[in-house]
């Protein structure tokens, strides 16, 4: 999982590595708009639904790491 | 990675220089939703056309505060043309909305020079029998009074919004993750499908409508070789093979009754062309339909050169429609200044790539477009009338013109602003004022524009020349000056002048001129120096003349009936 999160960073920001702390806060280009792509991205990627109600709340790193393993995601 | 977080990415990562490259198109989107993305398809899509822009778009929901703001963001952007996508609210009835976005466009006005492109609305639609939609009436209708709004104010367009969705889908015009995660309210599709028409508006600021529209014969207009098999033997009838072309003559005939000037460019035998086109029972397009026929066997570039001089056109109004590549791509690399779009391979397509095509357009269609046709037909009797007259006053006398002189007012502001865009020869300073920047100037006190009507015994050429003159001090500046190309020859430019040096005399001392030379209008550089005024020094290209209004002698040619409306000098 690591590994693909670490790709789609690095294609829709530019970021380097991949860590639990990394936010909006902390990633150049991240914010509302480009928060949609990210959600639109890890739901193609992974093959997950991510309902809106879990979409506004995955607003760091860990938290989408977290989010991902508890639906089963790979 | 989707396409959409491409280009996103890239608008997002898009280079910022401190200012704005010079030319660029300055936009603004105003939205009752989100419309960020957009911005990025109307970017891209300009990018790809090598024409600059620099987007604002407005805060989420607030258009209507923005509008009304005059030290607001819209405002301090200065953009040239604003977009504006709102829909009804939730439970909202369509006509209200209607009703408080036309509110908004005196705000827009009083603030702005910005033309204004406002979307009308998405009729709802629902297949099902069940669930019928009881308000897509009232959406129709909120639509046809927005159709309106150009009428009663200039310098506003609509853009059908209902009609691509409707021709792009209306189940996919919204993505519904996009739409619950941002308000997102067009899929990714739908918003690359809006910014290609957006860019038609777009283009429309920057260069004048093509003007005139050149065919092939041989498996263009009809399928097969008309040397080869004879005008019984190609193929163009209401069935089957030949159906296609059928189409695609009736969508060029189309445009040719919007105005669009057709003209043929073909390597064939004239004799076994003609018989196709005068004798074929299905053929469409007829000899009369065209202002010139080029059939012979020379090359399509000299073919061309030879269609603008006779039509008295820049070869920039050209597009220029041929089945071959090859042909297609030795008069693109010849002459770049025509358009020479990629006709599709099969004919299937023509008819509806041509409908898409987008470059004829005007901003508003006036009356003079649609005579256009018309009045090529009658520019050849007149040429007739030239060719058997025994001189030249003999012509000029035997035309019976008829000129008529009026300040511009809101009746006749689209058809100067068409002029300001559209005159390259007869055109002293080329200045391309927005419809904006008339409108402001017609309504100074400190400027008098002076439109010209022609007609003459063939017929009505409708405004063809117009004016714009500043006072400054004791001078009058003669800011614009131009005559459309097809009343030329005439001395028409004589009796014009002629009426602006009296309006002028009234309030100012001299009159001064100015020539500002471009590609096109070095027939004009000698204008007024020939005309009785004197050169003064002048800065960079432009040069500059005066005249002594106290001293003028001008006079009116003998050959023209004059008429002034609504002034007097």
């Amino acid at each position: 999982m690591n590994e693909k999160l670490e790709a789609l960073f690095a294609r829709l920001f530019d970021a380097k590595g991949l860590r639990d702390e990394m936010s909006p806060e902390n990633v150049a280009g991240w914010d509302s708009f480009s928060h949609i792509e990210l959600i639109v991205e890890l739901e193609s990627v992974f093959g997950v639904a991510i309902p809106t109600s879990d979409a506004v709340k995955l607003d760091s790193v860990g938290k989408i790491k977290t989010y991902l393993s508890e639906k089963g995601a790979a | 990675m989707s396409d959409y977080s491409e280009v996103q990415k890239a608008y997002r990562l898009r280079p910022r220089p401190q200012e704005a490259p010079p030319g660029a198109v300055k936009i603004s989107l105003q939205s009752s939703f989100t419309i960020e993305p957009l911005a990025a398809y109307i970017w891209k899509a300009a990018e790809g056309e090598g024409i600059p822009v620099e987007i604002h778009v407005g805060q989420y929901g607030q258009y209507a505060q923005e509008m009304m703001d005059p030290a607001g963001a819209l405002y301090r952007f200065d953009p040239e043309m604003v977009f504006l996508f709102a829909k009804p609210g939730p439970g909202e009835a369509p006509a209200q909305r209607a009703a408080s976005l036309e509110a908004l466009i005196p705000h827009l006005r009083k603030n702005s020079r910005a033309a204004l492109a406002l979307a009308n609305f998405i009729v709802p639609a629902n297949p099902s029998e069940l669930l019928p939609d009881p308000d897509a009436r009232e959406f129709e209708e909120a639509n046809k009074s927005l159709a309106l709004l150009p009428e009663r104010h200039p310098n506003v367009r609509v853009l059908d919004l209902e009609k691509l969705a409707a021709c792009f889908g209306k189940r996919r015009v919204t993505d519904w993750k996009l739409h619950y995660l941002g308000e997102i309210d067009f899929s990714p599709e739908f918003q690359a499908y809006v910014a290609a028409r957006c860019m038609t508006f777009v283009r429309l600021s920057r260069r004048p409508p093509r003007k005139c529209l050149v065919l092939d014969l041989d498996e263009t207009l009809w399928g097969g070789v008309v040397g080869e098999a004879g005008s019984a033997g190609v193929a163009l009838g209401p069935h089957g093979a030949g159906s296609e072309y059928l189409a695609f003559q009736r969508a060029i005939l189309k445009l040719h009754e919007r105005g669009v000037v057709l003209a043929i460019n073909s390597k064939n035998n004239p004799e076994d062309a003609m018989e196709a086109l005068e004798g074929h029972p299905h053929m469409i397009l007829r000899p009369r339909h065209f202002a010139s026929m080029k059939i012979n066997w020379s090359d399509k570039v000299s073919n061309m050169r030879e269609i603008a001089s006779e039509l008295n056109l820049g070869l920039d109004a050209f597009v220029f429609l041929d089945d071959s590549p090859v042909e297609r791509g030795w008069v693109r690399r010849s002459l770049p200044e025509v358009l020479v779009p990629e006709l599709p391979a099969d004919p299937a397509h023509y008819a509806a790539f041509l409908e898409e095509l987008d470059v004829f357009e005007s901003p508003s269609v006036t009356d003079e477009d649609r005579r256009r046709g018309r009045m090529y037909a009658q520019e050849a009797m007149r040429k007739r009338l030239e060719s058997t007259s025994a001189s030249l006053e003999d012509y000029l006398g035997g035309l019976k013109m008829k000129l008529a002189v009026e300040p511009l007012s809101r009746k006749t502001l689209a058809r100067a602003c068409q002029m300001i865009m559209k005159t390259n020869q007869f055109n002293l300073t080329a200045r391309r004022h927005s419809e904006g920047e008339m409108l402001s100037l017609m309504e100074s006190p400190d400027c008098e524009i002076y439109t010209l009507d022609v007609a003459d015994a063939y017929g009505e050429s409708g405004i063809s020349g117009l004016a714009v003159l500043k006072y400054e001090a004791d001078a009058c500046r003669v800011d614009t000056y131009l005559l459309s190309c097809r009343i030329l020859g005439r001395r028409i430019e004589e009796t014009f002048l002629h009426v602006l040096i009296k309006a002028a005399g009234k309030r100012a001392r001299r009159m001064i001129g100015e020539y500002i030379p471009t590609k096109k209008n070095s027939q004009v550089k000698d204008y007024y120096r020939g005309s009785g005024f004197s050169p003064i020094p002048s800065e960079g290209a432009a040069e500059r003349f005066e005249l002594d209004l106290a001293a003028e002698r001008s006079s009116s040619c003998e050959f023209h009936e004059l008429a002034l409306k609504g002034f007097e000098i």
